[in-house]
């Protein structure tokens, strides 16, 4: 059953079908969120239990425009930002990651990996680079969800990728 | 190879994560259910007291005391109603 139906079904009051619609898309959330948390686990699924809460009580609200999935991002986005501004997370600290674990194969290490050099960025370029890299969206789907201007994003995007290589370089050569 | 890096994906296992959800949905569901309860349960035993009071009053106008109680009365309840109502957005809000 695609999401459409899940949805309608959830609205009249079916609470198994918000429950179908948390399994189908709880892995990607998760992912999403940890690597904007750069790693931490347990943040990153108290930020996805509560944006499939604010999802529930707000489902009669989306309209369809864009996908499901997207929206999802969004509500835990800015679930995300109210924790940055209590000073919860901290961003932009060494990574401590070394050449070797870099060219891992596994797609398990890899994600790790992947999550860790996240710490390394700001909340934006996180943001960016993980909704453009990793999860293949466009600049204008990134600009929907994140209300960010197309510029900004690029230029997040950049730096990020930037900042990263240059590690990675950096780690080579040591 | 960062980009090769990036998009790497696990699958994470559901079934922790969405029992832990359903867990809370259903304690969030009890207490709203709970506190729509105290307060209407309150709220009506208010009013009822204060209509009470009112049908009371009303074939004696010369009596001053009851007409303090009853307002009392029923502005408490009213205004419980309405900290119920105002209670019931900001829930939903939140």
């Amino acid at each position: 059953m695609n999401d459409e139906h899940l949805i309608a079904r959830s609205i009249s009051g079916d609470d198994s079908a918000f429950s179908q619609l948390v399994r189908n898309h709880q892995s990607a959330l998760r992912q999403f969120l940890r690597r904007i948390t750069a790693g931490d686990h347990a943040l990153a699924d108290d930020i996805a239990q509560d944006s499939f809460i604010l999802a529930f009580q707000k489902l009669a609200q989306f309209r369809g425009q864009g996908s499901f999935a997207a929206w999802l991002r969004k509500l835990a986005y800015h679930r995300f930002l109210r924790v940055v501004e209590t000073g919860a997370q901290k961003y932009e600290q060494p990574c401590d990651v070394s050449w070797q674990s870099l060219e891992t194969r596994d797609a398990v290490e890899a994600d790790i990996l992947a999550e860790k050099l996240m710490a390394m960025l700001s909340v934006p370029e996180r943001l960016t680079i993980t909704l453009n890299c990793s999860e293949g969206l466009s600049h204008t789907e990134i600009a929907e969800i994140t209300g960010l201007p197309l510029g900004t994003i690029k230029s997040h995007i950049a730096k990020a990728k930037r900042r990263l290589n240059d590690f990675i370089q950096a780690e080579a050569v040591a | 190879m960062l980009e090769q890096l990036l998009s790497y994906h696990q699958t994470l296992a559901d079934h922790e994560f969405v029992k832990r959800f359903q867990q809370r949905l259903a304690l969030q569901s009890k207490r709203r259910t709970l506190v729509l309860t105290i307060f209407g349960f309150i709220g009506t035993i208010c009013a009822v007291v204060g209509l009470q009071g009112f049908v009371s009053w009303m074939p004696s106008i010369h009596y001053l005391e009851p007409v303090d109680s009853v307002i009392v009365w029923t502005v408490f309840g009213l205004t419980t109603m309405s900290l119920l109502s105002l209670g019931l957005v900001l829930d939903e809000q939140s």
